[in-house]
């Protein structure tokens, strides 16, 4: 009789926070991981390498990672960083293999932007002319939304040495958006400190 | 915190909530100009990085991890589940296959499939007769004979149905026989991609595909696959 009563013990309570921190089966995690992250880590992976045939194929293979490994992610919102940083490395690997080569065809923007299509552009053919260390942190900033210290960590430089690096590709591409053109040379942008 | 030190915290982030940084443009009207053009081209650059994905991109991801092996196995429910699903995705990722002389749909969905099954490629050595078996029975169908050098058996959906999927290492390189009892097919059809050639073969019921590098003898492969498979209810 005993065993047969409700309980509303440890196992109840269990399997309730269970539900609230996404214990869920790995199908339904990784889909939900797919879903709600590809597009950015696929923006992430088209400005390190600069085409979009390359960028899907790093989203592949970073995915078919995510699902190898998705026991070890323990915490679903450490899933973006995890997905960067895999993504970085296996860029890391095939840009050893691979010279990337260069896109023709621009990728769409996302309709209903507020500056003009124009401006838009302007500064995306800019950042994709930054050299990559000056490409990357200010990619992560502006995809990835991370501070200054979380860039540092997954780009493994000192804080500062991400701080100069925003703030000279800031410059330049600022520049040119306000301008048209840039002569800056970024190397030599002096950073008060 | 001075005009310069503001226009610096400004341009490393533009969005900093620092007390420092909103008090000092409550204060100074040119810093605040300067903050709100900063703001403007942080609109644009926001713009600009948000480049659109390409259309289908998390069912194309969700597609390859499909058939990628699981620690729980490949259950009947999973694939019931992948047949409702999976299948649309499949026909939304046809449109990266490259098909050269063909306009056919199947062609174009056994190429997508070879393609992302690359995984399936990577086994070198041979398997035993028992998995061999078990991805043919799967499909509906009997291994009665032997099948020498199968380095992958699986499974997968071809036109919404499950298929045996084999990979049989060739003269130059691995060669994709898939094996489904539920195609109708009229005559042997060559087909071809840019550096693909494949066939399919009407079966009694369904059809045998095979698809390799060019140069392969695919013909005498389908001789051998149809001499070791019997096409009946397993
Ligand atoms: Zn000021």
């Amino acid at each position: 009789m005993e065993e047969t009563r409700p309980k509303l013990g440890l196992s109840t309570l269990k399997r309730s926070l269970g539900r609230q921190l996404g214990m869920e089966k790995p199908q339904q995690r990784f889909e939900k991981l797919v879903l709600a992250l590809s597009s950015d880590i696929y923006r992430y992976a088209y400005f390190l390498c600069k085409n979009q045939e390359l960028a899907e194929d790093l989203v592949q293979e970073t995915f078919v990672r995510a699902w190898r490994f998705l026991g070890s992610l323990r915490d679903e919102r450490k899933a973006k960083s995890w997905l960067f940083t895999t993504l970085r490395r296996e860029f890391a690997r095939q840009f050893e293999r691979y010279q990337p080569r260069f896109d023709d065809v621009e990728p769409d923007l996302l309709p209903g932007e507020r500056s003009s299509q124009w401006e838009v552009l302007v500064v995306r053919r800019a950042m994709l002319g930054l050299p990559l260390k000056y490409r990357e942190p200010i990619v992560l900033q502006v995809i990835g939304g991370y501070s200054g210290d979380e860039i540092a960590n997954m780009l493994g430089v000192p804080r500062a040495t991400v701080n100069t690096r925003l703030f000279r590709a800031r410059q330049r591409l600022r520049k040119i958006f306000e301008d048209g053109v840039s002569d800056i040379d970024l190397d030599e942008i002096e950073v008060s400190n | 915190m001075n005009c310069l030190e503001f226009r610096r915290l400004i341009d490393i982030d533009p969005v900093s909530q620092d007390e420092d940084v909103i008090l000092h443009k409550a204060q100074c009207e040119s810093c605040a100009g300067f903050a709100s053009r900063a703001a403007r081209f942080s609109t644009a650059l926001n713009a600009a990085a948000r480049i659109k994905a390409p259309e289908n991109l998390a069912s194309r991801v969700l597609l390859r991890q499909s058939f990628l092996p699981s620690k729980s196995k490949f259950s009947r429910r999973n694939v019931f589940a992948l047949a409702a699903s999976v299948f649309v995705v499949l026909s939304l990722a046809l449109s990266a296959a490259v098909v050269v002389n063909i306009q056919d749909p199947l062609a174009r969905e056994i190429f997508t499939l070879v393609r992302y099954a690359d995984y399936a490629m990577e086994p070198k050595i041979p398997l035993g007769e028992k998995p061999v078996a078990k991805a043919i029975a799967r499909a509906g169908l009997k291994l009665e004979g032997r099948l020498d050098k199968v380095t992958f058996a699986g499974n997968c959906l071809l036109q919404q149905k499950i298929a045996g999927h084999l990979v049989i290492q060739g003269e130059k390189a691995p060669i994709t026989v898939f094996l489904t009892r539920e195609m109708q097919i009229d005559s042997k059809t060559a087909i071809r991609s840019d550096n693909l050639r494949g066939i399919v073969v009407p079966m009694e019921k369904g059809a045998i595909i095979v698809v390799g590098a060019a140069g392969e003898s695919l013909t005498e492969l389908v001789e051998r696959v149809a001499a070791a498979v019997r096409w009946r209810h397993a």
